[in-house]
């Protein structure tokens, strides 16, 4: 069995390779004492740095770098998924009744007054186009205390979720003119609006339930990192 | 020819089927056992595994498990429920890829 100095030697080779990811160094670490291991059984005399050496070389030219390039990719995916999986569930019974009592009770108070648009369209898009890198922010700088840097926080694919509704046409010239409004007929825009905006809340309800669980999931894989801000 | 360019296509089946075996296994164990298994025949590399374990990961083929081993951290690999599943169809197509080559190389068998 390795040292807690060897191990921490590992850690510090990791980063001086290539690896700075804290979720990725944890398994190669694992893996480079098993083998560093296997090389100093078979061989009493050789040295730790020198199995070291013989172990590096057998990840081949790329090293570690191929390791993190795969991960980077999988992470991606995993998120992606992640959030997909929660927001699908969010359609499942009893759970769908929010997303119908929010398109029916939209739909209600559109037809009253189809200039309530207006004022609920900024609300949601507003409170989602803020709340999303805010929240992202927040589980980053969480993260950041730990002193560790996570290839696990790979949260590009969020963005769109903020930056796209509010690229869409008509929410800026809703307020320098009345196209959308005059663009369709009543009876596309009040459903569809109503549609639209439940979507979104629905959306913006998963994604926090995602970002939520990839955070109690960093408390758990990467305890003992997370221990210093307990 | 290169004997692991040979083995490339059939490390996904291969890994499954050691995990379906065996359980639960970590990275490095796995390339002992195939070492073991196939006496030296068969080297996974290092570079091939674990991509290829993230990437059953992020399809949902594989979970983990963390467990401290002493002062590391070891990641388990298991099959899911859709891991077994996908398991068994894969062995059949090994099993047609053989049977196949086996009718390519030696036309008596067939």
């Amino acid at each position: 069995m390795l040292t807690n100095e060897q191990i921490e030697y590992l850690f510090n080779f990791c980063t001086s390779n290539g690896v700075k990811y804290y979720d990725v160094q944890l398994e190669l670490v694992d893996h480079l004492a098993n083998a560093v291991e296997v090389e100093m059984a078979n061989d009493p005399k050789i040295t730790f740095e020198k199995a070291l050496e013989k172990v590096h070389r057998s990840f081949g030219y790329m090293g570690f770098e191929l390791l993190v390039v795969a991960k980077q990719k999988m992470i991606k995916k995993q998120n992606r998924n992640f959030f997909w999986n929660i927001f699908k569930n969010q359609f499942r019974w009893p759970k769908m009744l929010l997303f119908l009592i929010l398109t029916v009770s939209m739909f209600t108070i559109f037809s009253i007054n189809i200039w309530f648009i207006k004022p609920a369209y900024t609300l949601v898009l507003v409170t989602g186009g803020l709340g999303i890198p805010i929240y992202e922010f927040y589980l980053k700088v969480f993260v950041a205390k730990t002193g560790y840097e996570f290839l696990g926080l790979n949260l590009s694919f969020l963005s769109r979720f903020w930056i796209y509704p509010l690229l869409l046409p008509g929410f800026f010239r809703l307020y320098t003119s009345n196209t959308l409004f005059n663009l369709m007929p009543d009876n596309i825009l009040i459903p569809g609006m109503s549609i639209f905006l439940s979507l979104y809340i629905i959306s913006i309800i998963a994604l926090w339930q995602t970002l939520s669980s990839v955070k109690k999931n960093f408390y758990k894989d990467y305890s003992k990192a997370f221990s210093i801000i307990r | 020819m290169k004997k692991s360019s040979l083995y490339k296509g059939c490390l996904e089946p291969i890994i499954m089927q050691l995990l379906k075996d065996n359980g639960r296994m970590y990275g490095f164990e796995i390339t002992q056992k195939v070492k073991d298994l196939t006496r030296g025949e068969l080297k996974i590399t290092e570079g091939a595994l674990y991509p290829l374990l993230h990437r059953l990961e992020a399809e949902g083929l594989l979970e983990v498990t963390m467990e401290n081993i002493g002062n590391r951290v070891r990641k388990y690999y298991s099959l899911t429920k859709t891991g077994k599943k996908e398991t068994v169809g894969s062995m059949k197509e090994v099993q047609s890829f053989v049977e196949t080559l086996q009718i390519l190389f030696n036309p008596k068998l067939a």
